[in-house]
């Protein structure tokens, strides 16, 4: 499968929801891990490179949005999925603005999820770099990468 | 001849005047109210210590003018305890005595020198006018305790109900305190907010149909034979009730103060009442408000993971074919559970605040249709059709909020009507408006005097609150949502056969055609 070298980050802090998704989203060819909250989000993003992080915002300790905002600092090519029950305009320009890529709000149905999934990796450039072979050739080849 | 040889008047009564206020105030505090016979009794004591103290003042020879000082002095006494008629009928007794013992010819009431004549007037006068002086002083001291007496008794009644908690404050306790306080053998309250009379006492004379009546009169009374006063309690123009007392010691001038006292009380305990009132629903909407968004939160969230979960069932490709349709049909209710989770929370936050449209070019039917095609989808055995003469009919409008007001409209005419009638959308242009007819047969007749309550928040029909859910609030908040957009929302129809059809009236400008910049 063409997203299965794709990486995702969940983080929220209810372990139910953050369990069903590791699962549902592994079936769909995805390798998956999970954050219970943005301290540990943070942590791992600055270990390891992550091509998602699906982000939750009502979250004790630092909330989704300023996650949001350290996330895109610390990972800048990662895309960030916002995944909250929060629906006013106002939560969604909040974390657009803070760097999120887009917005999905809870209940979801799988389906849409995987499509804004992949339209965040097509705008990221993380699904064509999987899929794409480079072919690298001097200092072309390390522009292009 | 004998000569005056006594104070003159102007002296009697400077005399007078140099008695202490305190020794005026303690002989003339009228506590000790003298009985008829006690009366009588000091006249006659007064009466004969005149001719006691004047037959000893003729055997021990002693000088006129203290004889006359001495009668004086008993003339006073005796007006401080006698009105006015038996002081001066001792007067004269005095008089008599002094021209009997002391002015030639003695032992004889004649009077034989015209000097002595001008001595007995002179006396009689000054016994008579400091006998006046001294009953008007006596008068005006008895109206100057009354008044204390009612100054402090109204001091108490107002102390007890200023002390008293503002709810604990009622017409029972207005009528109790001044039961208590005043000499009156009953009191009685009409209170208008309860139409209830409160009752303290024993009244002899109908005292609570005469306050009942003066409050349909509109009227204040007074009975001096029966001794019941009666007045209206108002605040400013709006009467809140009527207070009668009957027996009210010097009810004359102590029933005004007391009735606008317990106007106050009452108007008081009335505004604390309203602004308790007012502050327990705004209390009640912050819990409200609360819990719903608790509740978003909590019923959001397993949603999802469900929906999560059972995706990921049907994308593990896994399943047999009929695993796969169950898993379908789980998706697919779980998402409609969703969808009405999130459509009754987003009523609630209507309910709550003030309705914001954001205003764009809209084109009705096609908003209409969408609409009608989910019911459609949802409610396969319902028959919804959609009738329009122009397929494009623009008219400014948030897109989502006349969703969620047609939706409720229609919602309901399924809500409300046999499972296997019709229910018609209609969508015309008339003048400057566009007209959306949401119509149902075979549904609840709805009566006349409900067709307007069935708009208020939380109203539902008599004949359907027991037989289908709801909260009340469709309706309500689907006219608040037209309303904001500057249009209307009726009951058009309601036939007895179940024909229900409600308008919604949106206004659409002459150049809506194209495109609509309108701000509302």
């Amino acid at each position: 499968m063409s997203q299965s070298t794709s990486s995702i980050l969940v983080v929220d802090d209810d372990p139910t929801f953050r369990q069903g998704l590791r699962a549902s989203l592994k079936t769909s060819g995805y390798d998956v891990d999970v954050a219970r909250n943005a301290e540990q989000a943070l942590e791992y993003v600055r270990q390891r490179p992550v091509d998602v992080v699906l982000l939750d915002i009502n979250m004790p300790g630092i909330g989704g949005v300023e996650a949001c905002r350290r996330i895109r600092a610390a990972a800048p090519l990662a895309g960030i999925l916002m995944l909250t029950v929060r629906d006013a305009e106002d939560d969604k320009v909040l974390a657009l603005e803070a760097g999120a890529d887009d917005y999905v709000t809870k209940p979801f149905r799988l389906r849409e999820l995987i499509a804004r999934l992949h339209a965040v990796l097509r705008r990221t450039g993380i699904e064509g770099r999987a899929q794409t072979p480079v072919l690298r050739a001097g200092k072309l080849g390390q522009l292009y990468s | 001849m004998m000569n005056w040889i006594g104070p003159s008047l102007h002296e009697c009564v400077k005399l007078l005047s140099r008695i202490p206020p305190a020794i005026i105030k303690v002989n003339l505090v009228p506590t000790r109210t003298l009985s008829f016979g006690r009366k009588y009794s000091r006249a006659a004591v007064s009466g004969l210590a005149i001719v006691g103290v004047t037959f000893s003042g003729y055997k021990l020879h002693l000088n006129a003018a203290t004889a006359v000082l001495l009668c004086l002095l008993i003339v006073v006494w005796q007006s401080l305890g006698n009105g006015f008629a038996l002081s001066a009928i001792v007067s004269l007794v005095g008089a008599a005595c002094l021209d009997f013992f002391f002015l030639p010819p003695l032992l004889s009431l004649r009077i034989a020198d015209p000097f002595n004549i001008l001595t007995f007037v002179v006396f009689l006068a000054v016994a008579l006018v400091i006998t006046h002086l001294v009953s008007r002083v006596r008068a005006e001291a008895e109206r100057t305790v009354r008044r204390n007496t009612n100054l402090e008794q109204l001091h108490e009644a107002s102390r007890r109900l200023l002390l008293a908690r503002p709810d604990r404050i009622s017409a029972a306790l207005l009528v109790q305190t001044f039961g208590d306080v005043f000499t009156a053998s009953a009191v009685c309250l009409f209170d208008a907010e309860t139409a209830e009379i409160y009752s303290h006492g024993t009244p002899r004379c109908d005292l609570a149909e005469r306050t009942r009546q003066a409050y349909f009169h509109n009227a204040d009374s007074d009975d001096l034979v029966a001794g019941v006063v009666v007045r209206c309690l108002r605040a400013g123009s709006a009467l809140r009730g009527v207070i009668g007392f009957e027996g009210l010691r010097d009810s004359d001038r102590i029933v005004g103060p007391l009735s606008v006292l317990a106007a106050a009380a009452m108007e008081q305990a009335r505004s604390f009442r309203k602004s308790s009132d007012e502050a327990a629903a705004t209390q009640a909407e912050v819990f409200r408000t609360a819990i719903l968004d608790a509740l978003a939160h909590e019923f959001k969230t397993p949603l999802a993971t469900i929906l999560a979960v059972v995706g990921g069932l049907r994308e593990s490709e896994r399943l047999e074919a009929e695993e796969l349709e169950m898993a379908g049909m789980i998706e697919s209710e779980t998402a409609r559970l969703s969808t009405l989770t999130a459509r009754l929370l987003q009523l609630a936050r209507l309910d709550s605040e003030e309705v914001r449209p954001r205003i764009r070019s809209t084109n009705i039917p096609a908003l209409v249709g969408r609409i009608a095609n989910r019911y459609a989808t949802q409610f396969s055995e319902r028959r919804i059709s959609v009738s329009c003469p122009s397929l494009c009919v623009k008219a400014p409008a948030d897109r989502e909020l006349l969703d969620l007001a047609i939706t409720q409209l229609i919602d309901n005419a399924l809500k409300y009507s046999i499972p296997d009638s019709a229910v018609t959308l209609q969508i015309t242009k008339e003048a400057e408006s566009v007209m959306i007819r949401v119509r149902n047969e075979e549904g609840n007749f709805i009566a006349p005097g409900e067709q307007e309550r069935i708009f208020e928040r939380f109203y539902r029909g008599t004949d359907v609150r027991k037989l289908i859910s709801g909260a009340g609030l469709g309706l309500y908040v689907a006219r608040k949502i037209v309303v904001a957009h500057g249009g209307s929302l009726l009951l058009d129809k309601s036939t007895s056969a179940g024909t229900v059809v409600f308008t919604v009236k949106l206004p659409m400008p002459t150049n809506e055609s194209d495109h609509v910049p309108i701000n509302i």
